[in-house]
């Protein structure tokens, strides 16, 4: 799930920094989902589409590909108008974030 | 991410991105690579940040970014700055045209995002040396204006002088 060689690319082996950093993209990524859902529920089609693409350029820079395929497949659902189809890419997205929150967790565990 | 001494700069660069971890991404690299690097959040921060005295001569715009996007602050720099920087647009905008309306707001550079970023460096040292000769040529041009006026004064004295003879 986590790219540690893409990570490692950019801050070296500096283990701690990497973790904050991952900490750091699992709050902004929340907060995302937070206004993902809220869009949705709304159906507020330009949010949605402002919160998926920011996401997703978040997660690609990351190292994230899997989140960032998500993302787009919900902005591709976004054109086509299929509400059931874009609740499907948010709990997805959804349910990535929080097994990334575990990951992050044991990881920050294994290092302190 | 090895570095080679020949190519570390001490230039400033701008990182205007909305995304945190992007931005912590891109400082971590750039910073590595010897820039000063200054950060905004939006794109009138950034505009902010440009017109001050020795503002940033490189920008990594994003293109998506509330208050004022990438695109309106490149269009926005192009119209209004005297002193330009040199932009290098990021974003996950690919495609034909969204390359072309990137350029035609004013973007030097467009790279798309995920950042691959041995290219965005050797796009920063590109950067780095199409500004430096600019700010060559600004300098030449203020000497050059400075002789102008001198050969000018000279010419009236000369002027005068043979005016006093006849």
């Amino acid at each position: 799930m986590i790219n540690l060689n893409y990570l490692k690319t950019i801050f070296g082996d500096d283990q701690k920094e990497i973790n904050e950093f991952l900490n750091l993209f699992v709050n902004s990524a929340q907060k995302s989902v937070q206004e993902i859902e809220q869009a949705t529920q709304n159906k507020n089609v330009r949010l949605l589409k402002f919160q998926l693409h920011k996401l997703k350029g978040s997660a690609g820079n990351s190292g994230f590909v899997k989140l960032a395929d998500v993302c787009q497949q919900a902005e591709d659902h976004i054109e086509q108008q299929d509400w059931t189809l874009i609740a499907r890419d948010c709990l997805e997205i959804k349910n990535y974030i929080l097994r990334l929150e575990n990951e992050v967790a044991k990881k920050s565990i294994a290092c302190s | 991410m090895t570095i080679d001494s020949a190519l570390i700069s001490s230039e400033k660069v701008l990182i205007a991105d909305d995304d945190e971890p992007t931005r912590i991404l891109l400082r971590t690299a750039i910073s590595k690579w010897g820039y000063q690097v200054i950060e905004a959040t939006h794109g009138e921060q950034a505009w902010d940040l440009l017109q001050q005295p020795d503002a940033p001569k490189l920008l990594v715009v994003d293109w998506l970014m509330p208050q004022l996007d990438g695109l309106a602050l490149c269009e926005r720099i192009r119209n209004q700055l005297v002193l330009q920087p040199y932009i290098i647009f990021l974003t996950r905008l690919s495609g034909t045209p969204n390359i072309l309306k990137g350029l035609e707001a004013g973007a030097d550079e467009f790279l798309i995002k995920p950042v691959n970023y041995s290219e965005l460096h050797i796009r920063l040292l590109a950067g780095e040396r199409i500004v430096k000769y600019r700010d060559i040529v600004i300098s030449k041009n203020q000497e050059l204006q400075v002789c102008l006026t001198y050969i000018n004064t000279l010419e009236q004295l000369l002027y005068l002088i043979l005016e006093g003879k006849k």
